[in-house]
């Protein structure tokens, strides 16, 4: 009987059926749109927020004091420690390691120009693939962690070939520029002679130097295998008072979530455990920046899913509640004839989640294919499928369509049918 | 008459618009809050990013490639901040020379401590800063010079220049996870002292306010006016906070916009269902000759009174949330502007009408003769 009902109800208020479901639909779907774009939002601002730099710094233990200036170590490779540049692909294996987004070691040497003046030659890795547990490559150097930087030509590969990409100020001054050639002297050796693959501008200290593969500076110098230090760039959690705790003060249980939040002091702390005989250090400007930023934009981002939900529970409820009243004759005629208040409230309830469900699984459609354009139109880039979204919308959905119906039913219920029959 | 129906007909309907009028309360409030705290946020977010650091360098034009770099005259810093007119702030001079501790290298850099508010506040100190700019006798050392040397707070030690010494005060110890902590910081008259360059700095930091476009015209216009030095946006800090400036704000947009097209929506349903309840009037109203135009303007002049009733109650509040939201999110006051107040009210009322005239379109091609004997 309740079955029958419930079809025949259905069927002959087709036209109502499809417009609260058109409704409900672009509720739903406007809702999960917003959120899957102001969710992946804060991912991607996060991520933009890592082209500030690196914010692990690793460094050997033991050391010299390093003599440094503009990012550079100027002392000569005969001083001080090293850091072993295999080590490096150790980071990938640790419990974070897929927030580390790159990885980027440096090796430096002065070396004098044909002109008689000097400039400092920075080794690293341009784009190396490292390899990793699971026979996949991670591929990480100067072009992930500096993604912003532009530079003229190409960049220079990780092989040992003579290649050198300049900063914009040293290639003016050499008047070299990509494709031309550079004649260099480092101590103790023959003058060398590099291709210039690309200019760079940063407008920092990195216009004065001559980045060069790690594996060609280290065979020159006879280094091979050795680093003086490797910048990290990896994705962090915001800072709170419990992140900023010494480990050793904690209760196993505090120890288990911070190390399992990734903090940038927890994920220092397990570079630290991973490569023994390092000073692993978090480089605080940009840790604390980062991390206030990241709170204020968590804040935002919370303020425009609530604005979000709101607007579309209302337009919901709205709805619902317009379909409801629409049928107050038919409500009214019901219980004339004596059906019980609870099987009617059951069968407009049923009715209700059906159409709440059916629209929360068609607005997640729409919402995908909405957070797709905006994100592509605004962004340049498309968002990642969220499926606890879709179960969040799809229970919105059938939620605010159940308080829809019902709110509006309890008004009804309250009434004389005899008024409400004789109304017309 | 036409005055008496809009009231008569609007106080009876009220309680079934009840969930338009909040619906449109809402829109009213969003879009006042939003609208309010989009002119704040871009400056909000901007100065959380200045806390990664400077995003101009002034360098002498002549390169700093070999030893023997050039210097720039101290005086230029005040200069720059007159010349820049506002344009520029926290300018900071930095004289950097490698010095000898004990036989070792150490890198020394002199700057006027008590203006470095910028690494005073990402520091980790023990012990006490600098707070004067004439203290020569005390120094802040780098954590890793403090390990390598055995030195805390309150001991000595002597750096040695060329022929030069001087014997500085340990004040304090800090840590930033970078280059400072392999340094020795000391005021900035004290390092021209011990290297014999009065009056001279390596180079000048600065933070400017713009998009990287205006940054590099006035690094431009600043290179032009002062000859022998090099202004430069350190672009890649220029342009990453240009990006996230810019997807903040468009965030906020974006939710003002859907919230406004929800509102709509709400209004479109509420409408079409008292429309349809309503009918029989409506028919009515045809049958015994009422214009079209006249009904039009009855739904539009209800729609209209409901959405600046929900507009005036909803956009003094929004105003009030944007300020609550302000002190949340950036801590800080966010500047009341009145204008966002006419604006989210029209917003409010663009919504209404937009969403009545639709319902009535759809009202609008029912015949009349069908609807009254539909009983």
């Amino acid at each position: 009987m309740f079955l029958r009902l419930l079809r025949a109800s259905l069927a002959r208020g087709r036209r109502r059926f499809l417009l609260a479901l058109l409704a409900l639909a672009l509720g739903s779907g406007v809702a999960a749109a917003a959120l899957n774009v102001a969710l992946d939002v804060g991912d991607k601002l996060a991520r933009e927020l890592r082209s500030f730099g690196a914010n692990i710094l690793i460094l050997p233990k033991a050391d010299t004091v390093p003599v440094e200036i503009g990012g550079v170590d100027l002392r000569p490779l005969s001083e001080g420690s090293f850091l072993r540049e295999d080590d490096l692909a150790k980071l990938k294996k640790i419990f974070w390691r897929h927030h580390i987004l790159a990885m980027v070691p440096y090796l430096y040497q002065r070396a004098r120009l044909a002109d008689g003046s000097t400039a400092q030659l920075v080794g690293t890795w341009f784009a190396k693939a490292v390899p990793r547990d699971d026979g996949t490559t991670f591929t990480t150097g100067l072009r992930t962690l500096h993604p912003a930087w532009q530079l003229e030509g190409h960049w220079p590969g990780d092989a040992a070939d003579a290649e050198v990409l300049l900063g914009a100020r040293l290639a003016a001054r050499l008047s070299a520029h990509s494709g031309s050639e550079l004649t260099l002297q480092l101590p103790g050796s023959h003058p060398t002679r590099l291709r210039v693959q690309g200019v760079v501008a940063t407008g920092g200290a990195e216009d004065d130097q001559a980045f060069v593969p790690l594996a060609w500076l280290q065979g020159v110098t006879g280094r091979s295998g050795s680093v003086r230090r490797a910048e990290v760039s990896a994705l962090v959690s915001p800072e709170d008072a419990f992140a900023q705790r010494a480990p050793a003060s904690m209760t196993p249980a505090e120890y288990d979530r911070w190390y399992c939040t990734p903090y940038v002091s927890s994920i220092a702390y397990q570079i630290g455990e991973a490569l023994p005989n390092t000073d692993v250090r978090v480089v605080r400007r940009v840790a604390q920046a980062e991390s206030a930023l990241l709170t204020r934009i968590r804040w935002l981002m919370a303020l425009v899913s609530l604005a979000a939900l709101l607007a579309a529970a209302l337009a919901m409820m709205s709805t619902m509640r317009a379909a409801v009243l629409e049928r107050r004759r038919e409500i009214a005629l019901m219980k004339a004839l004596g059906a019980a208040g609870v099987s009617l409230t059951g069968l407009f309830l049923t009715e209700a989640a059906l159409v709440g469900a059916a629209g929360g699984i068609v607005g997640y459609g729409v919402g995908r294919v909405g957070a797709e354009l905006i994100a592509r139109t605004v962004f340049g880039a498309g968002v990642a499928a969220n499926l606890w979204l879709g179960a969040l919308v799809l229970l919105l959905a059938v939620g605010v369509a159940l308080a829809g119906a019902l709110l509006p039913l309890r008004q009804l219920y309250g009434y004389d049918p005899a008024t409400i029959l004789k109304e017309t | 008459m036409f005055w008496r129906l809009v009231r008569r007909s609007f106080w009876q309907s009220q309680r079934r618009t009840r969930v338009a009028l909040v619906a449109l309360w809402l829109a009213a409030m969003v879009s006042a809050a939003l609208l309010n705290l989009y002119f704040d946020a871009r400056q909000k977010v901007g100065s959380e990013l200045r806390r990664y650091g400077a995003n101009l360098m002034v360098t002498p034009a002549s390169l700093p490639g070999g030893s023997a770099a050039e210097l720039l005259a101290e005086s230029l810093a005040a200069d720059l901040e007159r010349a820049a007119e506002g344009r520029l702030s926290h300018v900071l001079p930095f004289l950097y020379a490698v010095a000898e501790v004990s036989g070792q290298s150490v890198v020394l850099a002199g700057t006027w401590l008590d203006r470095a508010t910028d690494l005073r506040a990402h520091a980790q100190l023990s012990g006490e800063w600098l707070e004067d700019r004439e203290d020569r006798e005390r120094c802040l050392i780098g954590m890793a010079v403090a390990t390598r040397f055995g030195l805390e707070p309150g001991r000595h030690l002597t750096v040695r220049y060329a022929n030069r010494e001087k014997r500085l005060q340990v004040a304090g110890v800090i840590r930033t996870g970078s280059q400072e902590d392999n340094a020795i910081l000391v005021n900035l008259s004290a390092a021209q002292a011990l290297t014999a360059s009065p009056e001279k700095v390596s180079v000048l930091l600065a933070r400017g306010e713009g998009r990287p476009e205006v940054l590099d015209a006035l690094a431009g216009e600043l290179t032009a006016k002062f000859p022998g030095i090099v202004v430069k946006p350190l672009r890649e800090m220029a342009e990453s906070e240009a990006r996230v400036l810019d997807r903040i704000q468009g965030m906020l947009w974006g939710t003002t916009a859907v919230v406004l097209l929800l509102t709509a929506l709400s209004v479109l349903t509420t409408m079409t269902a008292l429309a349809t309840e309503r009918r029989r009037e409506v028919g009515l109203w045809k049958a015994l000759g009422g214009s079209q135009r006249g009904i039009a303007r009855l739904f539009l002049a209800e729609a209209a009174l409901g959405a600046l009733l929900a507009g005036i109650v909803g956009a003094a509040p929004g105003i009030a949330l944007s300020r609550w939201l302000g002190q949340q999110i950036f801590s800080s006051q966010v500047a009341v502007r009145w204008v966002t107040l006419p604006a989210a009210l029209g917003i409010t009322l663009g919504v209404a009408l937009l969403g009545t005239y639709v319902a009535l379109r759809w009202v609008q091609s029912l015949e009349p003769a069908m609807i009254l004997r539909e009983n």
